[in-house]
C-alpha cells in the first residue's frame, strides 16, 4: 500500500531530517513510528500526507509511492483523495464551526451527493457512537472530543490510509481511551494506519510492527511481540514513554497547610454551573499536581486561585492572613500551556527580565547558563524550538521569584528525555516559601515530580440548574459528572491512592 | 451566530442580504413614516418568530426613541461635547433600517447556509475561503487576546505606557494568528479543500415560502415609502 | 514556474481571512471614535497609525498579486452587510483598486511602494464619512431640529468638501507613518521571530 524507498529529506535550514529511509507497509496493518523528539518520525508521516513538501519546504529526494502511485507530483488534495491525516494539536488544526460540517467537510470538497453523506454519516455513527457531538459549535468542545472528531472525520472521509502525528498528545487518559478503541475499530475494516508516537502504551494492542527512528534513519524493526520484550528502562532512553497505562503512585494531599482555600466560587458563562470549592489547604515546599479529566475547570481553577479571574469569588488564606486578587497576581507565576502567548519581548535576555523590578546581570547570566539558553541570549523568543521556549519560560519563573508558581500542561508532547529534564528542572525551583501547582493529565510526569496530588473530580462541588444530559441552552453536554437539580455536593476530602 | 438554524420563519441569507441592500436606498431617500413602522413591524416579527425577543421588543423601542428625539427639547440646551457625543445618535437614525436589517442577518444565518449561500451565488474561491476562515478564525482570536492579557497581567507587565503595551499585545497576537494559519490551511488541504472540481454542500440553501413573503414585503415597504 | 507562484493558493487565502479579522477587531474598536464629530476627522489617521503593523506584516508575508485587494474589500463588505450603503462599498473598491496598483508597481516586495499602497489603503475609511455627505441634507435636518441652529451651522461648516480632502489627506499620512511603525516591527520582532 504505502512504499518508501530511499527518501531522504532536509528542511531549509540544511540539516538532514531522513536519511535515505526505505519501508513497505501492506495494506490493513498498523505501524507505529516511535523514537526521540526531533528523530524524524513526523518527517515521514508528513512526507506520505504530502504536507513536508509543500508546506514545511522540504526537499524530498526518493520514492514515495502511495497505492502504486508516485506522489511527488501530485497535488495536495490528489494525495489527501488517497490519505487522511490526523494531526497533533486539535484546537487549530480545523476549519469549519460547526462539527457536523466539520465531519463532512471532505465529503463536500470531493463533491459526493448529500444522500450519500447522509449514508456515510449513518455508518460512521454505527461504528463511533458519536451523536452527541453532531450539530455543535467546536468551540464548545474539550481538546479530546475534538482528536474524537477528527479520527471520525479522517474514517468518514473513506480512504485506504489514515497517518495520525502523535494523536494523544493533548488528551488525558479518558481520551486516550476512546481513542485506542476508535483505532481499533479503524483496523478492522482494513484500513491502513501509520502513526509517529513516543507515549504508546494504548498503541500496544492494535500494532504490528513498530520501527524505532533515532537520528533520521530506521534503527530497527520489530514485531509487536519482539518489542513488549524490551525492557522500559531502554525504551525510556530512546525517548518512548511507558509501554503500559501508568498508575499515579503519589499520595493525595495532607490535610494540613499554611495556604488555606476556605471558599472559591466561580461561575462558568457557558453552562451556566457554578465551581465551589471548600477548605483545601497546601503546605509551603511542596509539589501539587492537579490531576482531572479535561474540562473539569483546572485551569479555570488556578486562574482563579492566582487572582486573575474577574468573575471569582475568593477566600484564601496564607498563614492566617488573607490575600486579595491583587496580592495574589504578585506572589504568582503562571506557565501556561501554550507558551507562545506569554512570550513578548524581543531577545531572550529582555524577556526573562520583563515585569522584574532592580534585576542583577549576574543572576540572569547564571539561570541562563543553567538552562542552555545563555547562548541564545540575543535571539528572538519565538524563534526557539519549542523545548527552548518552555525553558525560557522556565528561566523567567525562576528569575521572578513568586512563592506561588503553576504550571498548565507543562509537558504536553514531550518525549521521555524532555519530560525528565522538565521534571528536574521544576524539582529545582522548589523551596520552602514556595508552592509549586502543576495541572497535568501526563501520569509518568506527576510520578517523578509531585508530592502530592488533588483530584479535581473529588474536590469539585458544582451547583447547577439543569438536569444530566444536553443543555440546550449552552450547547454544552454535560456528561463528566452526574447532576440533579439541587446542589451536587462531593465532599472535599483528600485520600490516598492505592500503591 | 447561531450553528444551525433551521427555523421556518427564517429567510435565507441571500434573502435577508437583499433585503439589507434594498434598506440602504432609505439611507438616501427619506421613506414616508408610516412605511417606515410598516417595516419595523415586519423586522420585530422576523426577529421574534426567530426567538430573538429581546431584539424584537428592542428594535420597536429604539426605533421609537429617535423618532422622538428631534422633538426632545433638553437635547437643544445642553453643551457642545455632550451634542457631539449625541450625533451619534443622528447617524443611527438615518441608518437605522439596513443596521437593523444586518443585525437579524448576523442573528440569524447560522455559518454552514452562509458558506452554502456563497457557493450558490457563484462567489470564487478567493472571496469565499478567507469569508470562511474568518468565521473559524475569529472565536479562536479572541480567546488568544485574552491569555495574553492575562500572561501580561500575571507577568506584571500592563498598563506601564500605551505603546509599549499595545506592542506587548500586538507582537505575540500577530505571530501566533501567523503561525495559526499554517495549520488550518494544513487542516483545510488534507481535506481537499483544493479540489478544483463543484463542491456540493451539506447544507442545502432552500428557498422556502417565508424567503418570497419577505422580499416582497420589504420591496412593498420600501418601494411604498419612496413613492408616497 | 513563475506563473504558479503568483497564484493566490489556499495557504495566501487562509492568511487573507485571519488579518481581515484581525484587521477588522482593531478598526471596531478605535471605531469607537469615529462615532463622534471632531473626532471622526482624525478617526483615518488613528485608524492607520494603528493598523500599519498588520498590513505590512501581512504584505511581507504574502507577495502576490489581489492578495491586498481581497483584503481591503472584505471589510467594507462586512460593513455594507452589517448596515452601511452601497456606497461604502463601491468607494473602497476604488480605493483598493488604487492600492493594489501600486502595489503592483513595486512588484509587491518594494516597502516604499507598500508604504504608499497602505496610505491609500487606509483612506477606504473616508467612505462612511462620504456616506453622511451624500446625505447632509437629511443629516443637517435632523441636527438642527434636535441640537439647534447654532450647532448645525456650525458642523455645516466642519463637513465640507474641502475638509474632506484634509481628511483624506490625514488618511494618507497615518498610513505612511503606520507603515513606518510596522516596518520598525518588522525588523525588530517578525523577521527575528522567522514568520516572515
Amino acid at each position: 500500500m504505502v512504499d518508501i524507498k530511499n527518501i531522504s529529506l532536509s528542511y531549509k535550514t540544511n540539516q538532514e531530517a531522513l536519511k535515505d529511509i526505505s519501508f513497505n507497509v501492506k495494506r490493513g496493518e498498523c505501524i507505529l513510528f516511535t523514537g526521540k523528539s526531533g528523530s524524524g518520525k513526523s518527517s515521514i508521516i508528513n512526507s506520505v500526507n504530502g504536507l513536508a513538501a509543500r508546506y514545511d519546504g522540504a526537499v524530498i529526494d526518493g520514492d514515495i509511492k502511495i497505492a502504486d502511485k508516485d506522489i511527488k507530483e501530485m497535488e495536495l488534495y490528489e494525495i489527501a483523495m488517497l490519505v487522511s491525516s490526523v494531526f497533533q494539536n486539535p484546537k487549530t488544526h480545523f476549519f469549519n464551526i460547526n462539527t457536523t460540517l466539520e465531519l463532512l467537510f471532505y465529503l463536500e470538497n470531493i463533491g459526493l451527493p448529500k444522500e450519500e453523506m447522509d449514508k456515510r454519516l449513518e455508518d460512521m455513527l454505527e461504528l463511533f457512537p458519536i451523536q452527541h457531538l453532531l450539530n455543535r459549535d467546536i468551540f464548545m468542545l474539550s481538546g479530546g472530543e475534538k482528536q474524537i472528531l477528527c479520527v471520525a472525520a479522517s474514517y468518514i472521509a473513506g480512504t485506504g490510509i489514515i497517518v495520525l502525528d502523535e494523536p494523544s498528545s493533548n488528551l488525558d487518559n479518558d481520551n486516550i481511551q476512546v481513542l485506542n478503541e476508535m483505532l481499533a475499530k479503524v483496523k478492522k475494516k482494513g484500513i491502513t494506519i501509520l502513526i509517529s508516537e513516543h507515549r504508546i502504551f494504548y498503541l500496544m494492542d492494535i500494532v504490528d510492527r513498530i520501527f524505532l527512528i533515532q537520528d533520521g534513519q530506521i534503527k530497527n524493526e520489530y514485531s509487536k511481540e519482539d518489542f513488549l520484550q524490551i525492557s522500559q528502562r531502554i525504551l525510556n532512553d530512546l525517548g518512548i514513554r511507558d509501554k503500559d497505562k501508568t498508575k499515579l503512585l503519589v499520595s493525595g494531599a495532607r490535610e494540613k497547610g499554611d495556604l488555606e482555600i476556605k471558599n472559591l466560587e466561580f461561575k462558568f458563562a457557558a453552562t451556566d454551573s457554578k465551581m465551589l470549592l471548600k477548605n483545601l489547604v497546601f503546605e509551603m515546599g511542596k509539589i501539587y499536581g492537579i490531576i482531572g479529566a479535561n474540562g473539569l475547570g483546572k485551569s479555570t481553577f488556578i486562574r482563579c486561585m492566582i487572582g486573575v479571574e474577574r468573575k471569582s469569588k475568593e477566600e484564601i488564606y496564607l498563614n492566617g492572613k488573607k490575600l486579595s486578587k491583587r496580592d495574589r497576581i504578585k506572589m504568582s507565576s503562571l506557565v501556561m500551556q501554550d507558551v507562545n502567548q506569554q512570550l513578548f519581548a524581543d531577545s531572550v535576555i529582555k524577556e526573562v527580565s520583563l515585569g522584574i523590578k532592580d534585576i542583577e546581570e549576574g543572576k540572569v547570566k547564571k539561570v541562563l547558563e543553567s538552562l542552555d539558553l545563555y547562548e541564545l541570549k540575543d535571539s528572538h523568543p519565538m524563534s526557539l524550538s519549542g523545548g527552548q521556549k518552555q525553558r525560557l519560560a522556565i528561566a523567567s519563573v525562576i528569575l521572578k521569584n513568586s512563592q506561588l508558581i503553576f504550571f498548565d500542561e507543562p509537558t504536553s508532547g514531550m518525549d521521555y528525555a524532555n519530560m525528565i529534564k522538565i521534571s528536574e528542572m521544576i524539582k529545582e525551583c522548589k523551596r520552602n516559601d514556595k508552592i509549586i501547582f502543576i495541572v497535568s493529565h501526563d501520569t509518568e510526569f506527576l510520578n517523578a515530580t509531585v508530592d502530592y496530588f488533588v483530584d479535581m473530580k473529588k474536590v469539585l462541588m458544582l451547583e447547577t440548574d439543569y438536569c444530566s444530559g444536553y443543555n440546550k441552552r449552552s450547547d454544552k453536554w454535560l456528561n463528566f459528572i452526574q447532576l440533579n437539580k439541587d446542589y451536587v455536593y462531593l465532599q472535599a476530602r483528600f485520600y490516598s491512592v492505592l500503591r | 451566530m447561531p450553528v444551525f438554524a433551521d427555523n421556518p420563519y427564517n429567510p435565507n441569507p441571500v434573502t435577508k442580504l437583499f433585503a439589507t441592500i434594498l434598506f440602504g436606498v432609505t439611507v438616501l431617500y427619506q421613506m414616508n413614516i408610516y412605511f417606515e413602522w410598516a417595516a419595523i413591524i415586519i423586522l420585530s416579527f422576523v426577529f421574534y418568530k426567530n426567538n430573538l425577543k429581546k431584539e424584537a421588543v428592542s428594535n420597536i423601542v429604539i426605533f421609537g426613541i429617535l423618532c422622538l428625539l428631534p422633538n426632545i427639547e433638553v437635547i437643544e440646551k445642553t453643551n457642545i461635547v455632550i451634542k457631539m457625543f449625541l450625533m451619534v445618535l443622528v447617524a443611527y437614525r438615518i441608518f437605522y433600517f439596513p443596521v437593523a436589517s444586518g443585525l437579524l442577518f448576523i442573528k440569524t444565518s447560522d455559518v454552514g447556509s452562509i458558506i452554502s449561500s456563497m457557493d450558490a451565488l457563484k462567489f470564487p474561491k478567493e472571496v469565499s475561503i478567507p469569508i470562511a476562515v474568518m468565521f473559524r478564525f475569529f472565536p479562536s482570536f479572541r480567546e488568544d487576546r485574552q491569555n495574553v492579557k492575562l500572561a501580561m497581567k500575571v507577568r506584571g507587565i500592563a498598563c506601564r505606557n500605551p505603546v509599549s503595551y499595545l506592542e506587548y499585545v500586538t507582537v505575540p497576537l500577530l505571530i501566533m494568528s501567523s503561525n495559526i494559519s499554517d495549520d488550518i490551511s494544513k487542516a483545510a488541504e488534507t481535506k481537499c479543500i483544493g479540489n478544483p472540481i463543484k463542491k456540493s454542500r451539506y447544507i442545502p440553501v432552500r428557498i422556502k415560502a417565508i424567503d418570497y413573503i419577505y422580499a416582497v414585503l420589504i420591496i412593498a415597504v420600501v418601494a411604498g415609502g419612496l413613492i408616497w | 514556474m513563475s506563473s504558479n507562484d503568483k497564484k493566490l493558493k489556499v495557504k495566501d487565502l487562509v492568511l487573507i481571512g485571519i488579518f481581515t479579522v484581525i484587521y477588522f477587531v482593531v478598526m471596531y474598536g478605535v471605531g469607537m471614535m469615529g462615532m463622534v464629530p471632531i473626532l471622526f476627522l482624525i478617526y483615518p489617521t488613528v485608524l492607520g497609525i494603528v493598523t500599519g503593523p498588520i498590513l505590512m506584516l501581512f504584505m511581507a508575508k504574502v507577495q502576490k498579486p489581489f492578495s491586498l485587494f481581497i483584503l481591503g474589500i472584505l471589510s467594507p463588505l462586512l460593513m455594507f452587510i452589517m448596515g452601511h450603503t452601497y456606497i461604502l462599498l463601491v468607494h473602497s473598491i476604488l480605493i483598493m483598486v488604487i492600492a493594489e496598483l501600486i502595489r503592483r508597481a513595486g512588484k509587491y516586495n518594494s516597502f516604499k511602494h507598500n508604504m504608499f499602497s497602505f496610505g491609500v489603503f487606509n483612506a477606504w475609511i473616508c467612505g462612511s464619512l462620504m456616506q453622511i455627505l451624500f446625505v447632509r441634507e437629511r443629516y443637517m435636518e435632523m441636527t438642527t431640529t434636535m441640537m439647534g441652529e447654532e450647532y448645525a451651522s456650525g458642523l455645516e461648516r466642519l463637513v465640507t468638501y474641502p475638509n474632506m480632502a484634509l481628511v483624506y489627506l490625514g488618511a494618507i499620512v497615518g498610513g505612511i507613518i503606520g507603515a513606518l511603525l510596522g516596518k520598525l516591527l518588522l525588523r525588530k520582532h517578525f523577521e527575528k521571530a522567522g514568520i516572515v
